[in-house]
C-alpha cells in the first residue's frame, strides 16, 4: 500500500483496537507500550506489504501478535501470562469480534451516561487516575472485594448495554 | 454468553488481581474454548475503551486547572516536552477562538505578536518568515484551518499547499502545540531536526539548543545543533530524521537529537609541534609505543587560539559562575616547533582550529606528554556543567558554539586524555567542535549521530596517544589502515554511551569504546533443535540478537569497531572469563522489571531454568515461536 497517507488514516482508525488486543495480552503497561511502539513502526515500515483488500485490524493484529511471540520466546521475564496457544486463540478471538470503532465508542458513552454517579466515580478512579483496585478500594472505603465486586457488575453492565445499543442501531439499519 | 465464572476471571486478570494460578488457568480456558476467548475478546475492548474514555475526560477536567493558571496570570514556559495532558488542555481552551473564526487565508494571527519584515502583522503571507516576539505563545489559524500556537521566541514560516502537502510550517526555532483539521494532502512541521509529517492529529513540537543559546537566537541554535522534541496528544505523526522514521501515537512523546554535521565530522589531536610550514603541520605524538606523526594541512581559515595566564568567569549550564583560562586568538605565526596543541582536524586532515597551550613543566607520574600540568581536580559534576566539556546526561546539551572542547577527564583509571584540564581554555567565541550530547539511557535520541568516542588506553593514556583512528592494542605499529576490525576481550565496564574492554591475554590494557543505539550486540549462543519424545535436543551454536542492555561487566566479548573506536557489533561469548584476583563482584544485571538478575555463571553454558523460575533472556533458545503468517514481517 503506498498511500502512506490513508496508511495512517488506517493505523490510527485501528490504534484502539490494537492496543485494546495487545493490552489483553500484556498488562504491563510499560511493556505493552513498548510493544505498542514497536507494532506501530513495523506497520509502518511494512505499510507496502499491506493488502487493502484485507481488514487492517486484523493485518496489525497479526504483526502484534507475532512480535509479542517474539519478545515471549527471546526473553522469558517479558511480562506476558499467556502460552503461544493462548496468544494466537486471543488473536483469533479478536478477529472474530472486530470492533466496529466509531459505533461500539459512541455506544459505550451513551451507556457511561445512564451510569449511576457513584459508577462513573469508580470508574473514574480505575480508569482516569488509572489506580490499582486496592487503591480503588482505599480511596472510596471498601474491601477490596467489594470494591472488585462493584467494578465488575459495572462493566458488565457495561457491556451489556452496548451489546444491546449496538444490536439496536443494527436492527435500526436493517 | 460464557460462562460467568469466565467473566469473574477476566475481571481479575484485567485488573491485575489475577494469581498465577488464575492466570494460567485463564490462558487455559482461553485457548480450549473460542466462546470463552471472544467474550476475553470484548472484555478487553471494554477495559481498553474505558482507559481511553475516561483519559480524554481526564484531558478536558486539565482544561480547567490552565484555564485558571492562565486567569491567575501565570505562563507556560517549558521548552521541554510538557505533560501531554496540560497540552491538550491549552489547545483545547485556545480551540473555540481557533476553529470558530472563519479562514481568513493564507494565515491569521488571532492574538499575540508576530512580526514579520519587522513589523507587527495581523496575516502572514505564505513563505514570509516571521517570529513570534516576548514570552506569551501566538495562536494562527493556518490556510487549512488547522491551528498553531507558538511559543515565543520562534521563528518560522507557513508554506501553503504544494501537490499533495496541503499545509507546511517551517520551524526554525521554538516551537508550539499544533491541531491538524483531518482532510486530505499532507501537513507538515519542518525542523532543521526532522521532518514531522501528521494527518489529523494534535501534538506539539520544539526544538531547542543543546545548550542554553544566552539569546542569542535561532542562529545559535542552527550553528550548535538542536534537539527536536515532539509530542503527540491525539492520532499519531511520523518523525522522520535522516534516514530514520519514527511514529509516535497518543500520548508518546520523543526528543530527536539533530545532525551534527554542518560541516565535516572532525577529531582532535593532541601533540607537540614537529613542523610549521605555510599550508601545513606536522604533530608527534609520543607513547608507549613510540612517536607517530601527523601532517594536517593549515589555510587562511584555520583558526589559532592560544592559553592565556587569565582565567575568566563564565556561566555554567545552570547559571553558576565556573572559571576556565582564557583563550585569546592568534595566527599561524605563532605556532612554533617545539609547543603543546591540540588541533581539530576534518577527516581530510585539514586542521580547523589549533589551541596552543601554555608550556607546563612536566607532570610526576610518567605520562606520555612531557607538558602535562599538575592540575587541581575538580569534582567532574554529572552531566558535564562545564562549557566545553563533553556532556553526559540525560537530554544532554552539547557543547557551546565556538568554544574548543575540553578533553574528557575520563573515570577509569583516573587519568584523562590530552590536554585534560579543569582550569583549561575555554573561550566564547572560538571555533568550538560540535559533537552530539550523549543521553544517559539514550532511548530518544538514538535518531542523532552520537559522538563517536575515541578509543581509551586506561591508566596512563597520553596526550600523544590520542589517536583519534583506531584503539590502540598491545603491540601495536604505527599508523594503521582506518578500518573495522575486532578486538576479543573482556567487558569490564559498560556505560550508556561507552564501553571498556580489558584485551591483551593477560588482559594488561583496557579499550574504550562508543557504542550507541547503532551498535548491534549479538549473543552466541545455542539452538536447541529436535528433541522431544524422549530425543535429546541438540544443541547447535546460534546468534542471538541482543541489546546493549545485555552487556554486562565480565563477559567475554569481541568487539567489531570502527578505526576510530565506534563499537559497531559486540559478540557477547557465552563462556565467561574467569574474574582476575582482586577485581571486585561483577555487577548483576538488573533488567528493566526491576527485578535482579543472577549473576551469569562462571564457564558457560547456562542451566536451564525451572519452570516458573525468572529466567535471563535464552541465548539461542529452544523452539521458534509460533509465526502469524499475515504478510507482514515482525
Amino acid at each position: 500500500m503506498a498511500d502512506r497517507d490513508a496508511f495512517l488514516m488506517l493505523l490510527l482508525k485501528n490504534e484502539a483496537d490494537l492496543r485494546a488486543f495487545i493490552g489483553s495480552l500484556i498488562r504491563d503497561r510499560d511493556a505493552r507500550e513498548d510493544v505498542f511502539q514497536e507494532v506501530a513502526l513495523a506497520l509502518w515500515q511494512q505499510a507496502e506489504r499491506y493488502d487493502p483488500s484485507r481488514p487492517f485490524g486484523a493485518w496489525a493484529r497479526g504483526v502484534a501478535a507475532n512480535k509479542i511471540l517474539q519478545r515471549r520466546h527471546q526473553d522469558k521475564r517479558f511480562p506476558i501470562a499467556f502460552p503461544p496457544e493462548t496468544i494466537l486463540a486471543v488473536l483469533d478471538a479478536f478477529d472474530r469480534t472486530e470492533a466496529e470503532g466509531p459505533s461500539r465508542l459512541e455506544a459505550l458513552r451513551h451507556c457511561l451516561a445512564q451510569l449511576p454517579e457513584k459508577a462513573r466515580q469508580l470508574l473514574a478512579l480505575r480508569y482516569e487516575q488509572g489506580l490499582a483496585v486496592k487503591e480503588v478500594a482505599e480511596r472510596t472505603r471498601h474491601t477490596l472485594d467489594a470494591a472488585y465486586q462493584a467494578l465488575c457488575r459495572i462493566r458488565l453492565a457495561l457491556a451489556d448495554c452496548i451489546r444491546r445499543r449496538l444490536a439496536a442501531q443494527q436492527e435500526g439499519a436493517r | 454468553m460464557s460462562d460467568p465464572r469466565d467473566h469473574a476471571l477476566f475481571a481479575r486478570y484485567l485488573d491485575g488481581l489475577a494469581t498465577e494460578a488464575e492466570g494460567a488457568e485463564l490462558g487455559r480456558r482461553l485457548a480450549a474454548d473460542p466462546a470463552c476467548a471472544r467474550a476475553f475478546a470484548e472484555a478487553s475492548r471494554l477495559d481498553a475503551s474505558l482507559g481511553a474514555h475516561f483519559r480524554q475526560e481526564k484531558g478536558q477536567s486539565d482544561v480547567r486547572a490552565v484555564l485558571q493558571r492562565i486567569q491567575a496570570g501565570r505562563t507556560r514556559r517549558r521548552i521541554a516536552l510538557f505533560a501531554a495532558t496540560a497540552a491538550a488542555a491549552l489547545l483545547i481552551v485556545l480551540t473555540p477562538a481557533l476553529w470558530l473564526r472563519p479562514a481568513a487565508p493564507p494565515v491569521e494571527v488571532l492574538a499575540g505578536n508576530v512580526v514579520a519584515d519587522g513589523a507587527e502583522v495581523t496575516r502572514i503571507a505564505y513563505g514570509v518568515r516571521f517570529i513570534v516576539p516576548g514570552s506569551g505563545q501566538a495562536p494562527l489559524t493556518l490556510g487549512d484551518g488547522s491551528g498553531a500556537s507558538l511559543d515565543g521566541g520562534t521563528a518560522a514560516a507557513i508554506h501553503g499547499p504544494s501537490g499533495p502537502l496541503r499545509q507546511a510550517v517551517e520551524l526554525f526555532s521554538g516551537g508550539g502545540d499544533f491541531r491538524v483539521l483531518k482532510d486530505t494532502g499532507r501537513f507538515e512541521v519542518r525542523t532543521p531536526v526532522g521532518l514531522v509529517t501528521v494527518l489529523g492529529t494534535e501534538f506539539t513540537v520544539r526544538l531547542r539548543p543543546r545548550k542554553p543559546t544566552d539569546g542569542r537566537g535561532d542562529e545559535a541554535m542552527r550553528a550548535k545543533g538542536m534537539l527536536l522534541a515532539v509530542a503527540v496528544l491525539t492520532g499519531a505523526v511520523q518523525v522522520q530524521v535522516g534516514e530514520r522514521a519514527v511514529v509516535l501515537g497518543v500520548g508518546q512523546s520523543q526528543v530527536f537529537a539533530g545532525d551534527e554535521e554542518r560541516g565535516p565530522r572532525t577529531s582532535r589531536i593532541g601533540g607537540e609541534l614537529a613542523a610549521v610550514g605555510a599550508d601545513s603541520i606536522t604533530i608527534v605524538q609520543r607513547g608507549e609505543r613510540g612517536e607517530t606523526t601527523k601532517t594536517l594541512a593549515v589555510d587562511a581559515q584555520t583558526k589559532v587560539v592560544i592559553e592565556s595566564d587569565q582565567t575568566e568567569q563564565v556561566k555554567g549550564e545552570r547559571g553558576e559562575p565556573t572559571y576556565r583560562v582564557k583563550l585569546v586568538d592568534g595566527t599561524l605565526g605563532d605556532l612554533k616547533v617545539g609547543r603543546r596543541v591540540t588541533v581539530t582536524c576534518t577527516e581530510d586532515g585539514k586542521a580547523t582550529l589549533i589551541v596552543l597551550h601554555r608550556a607546563k613543566p612536566r607532570r610526576e607520574g610518567g605520562e606520555g606528554e612531557g607538558e602535562r600540568t599538575p592540575r587541581v581536580e575538580k569534582p567532574r559534576r554529572e552531566g558535564g556543567d562545564r562549557e566545553g566539556e563533553k556532556p553526559r546526561r540525560e537530554g544532554g546539551e552539547g557543547d557551546r558554539e565556538g568554544e574548543p572542547r575540553r578533553e574528557k577527564v575520563r573515570t577509569e583509571g583516573g587519568d584523562r586524555e590530552g590536554e585534560a584540564r579543569p582550569d583549561k581554555p575555554r573561550r566564547e567565541g572560538g571555533e568550538g567542535e560540535r559533537e552530539k550530547p550523549r543521553r544517559e539511557g539514550g532511548d530518544s535520541e538514538g535518531e542523532g549521530k552520537p559522538r563517536v568516542e575515541k578509543p581509551r588506553r586506561e591508566g596512563g593514556d597520553s596526550e600523544g596517544e590520542a589517536r583519534p583512528d583506531k584503539p590502540r592494542r598491545e603491540g601495536g605499529e604505527g599508523e594503521r589502515a582506518p578500518k573495522p576490525r575486532v578486538t576479543p576481550g573482556i567487558l569490564v565496564g559498560v556505560k550508556a554511551d561507552s564501553i571498556v574492554v580489558r584485551v591483551g591475554e593477560r588482559g594488561e590494557q583496557t579499550l574504550t569504546f562508543a557504542v550507541d543505539a547503532a551498535t548491534e550486540v549479538a549473543i552466541e549462543g545455542v539452538r536447541l533443535e529436535g528433541g522431544g519424545e524422549g530425543a535429546d535436543p541438540i544443541k547447535r551454536p546460534a546468534l542471538i540478537k541482543g541489546s546493549l542492555g545485555d552487556l554486562k561487566a565480565g563477559q567475554r566479548v569481541s568487539v567489531q569497531a570502527t578505526a576510530d573506536g565506534k563499537a559497531l557489533k559486540i559478540f557477547i561469548h557465552r563462556s565467561q572469563a574467569p574474574k582476575r584476583e582482586g577485581e571486585g563482584e561483577r555487577k548483576h544485571f538488573r533488567p528493566p522489571d526491576g527485578g535482579e538478575r543472577k549473576p551469569p555463571r562462571e564457564g558457560g553454558d547456562r542451566k536451564p531454568p525451572r519452570e516458573g523460575e525468572a529466567k535471563p533472556p535464552r541465548e539461542g533458545g529452544d523452539a521458534k515461536p509460533p509465526v502469524v503468517d499475515r504478510g507482514a514481517e515482525f
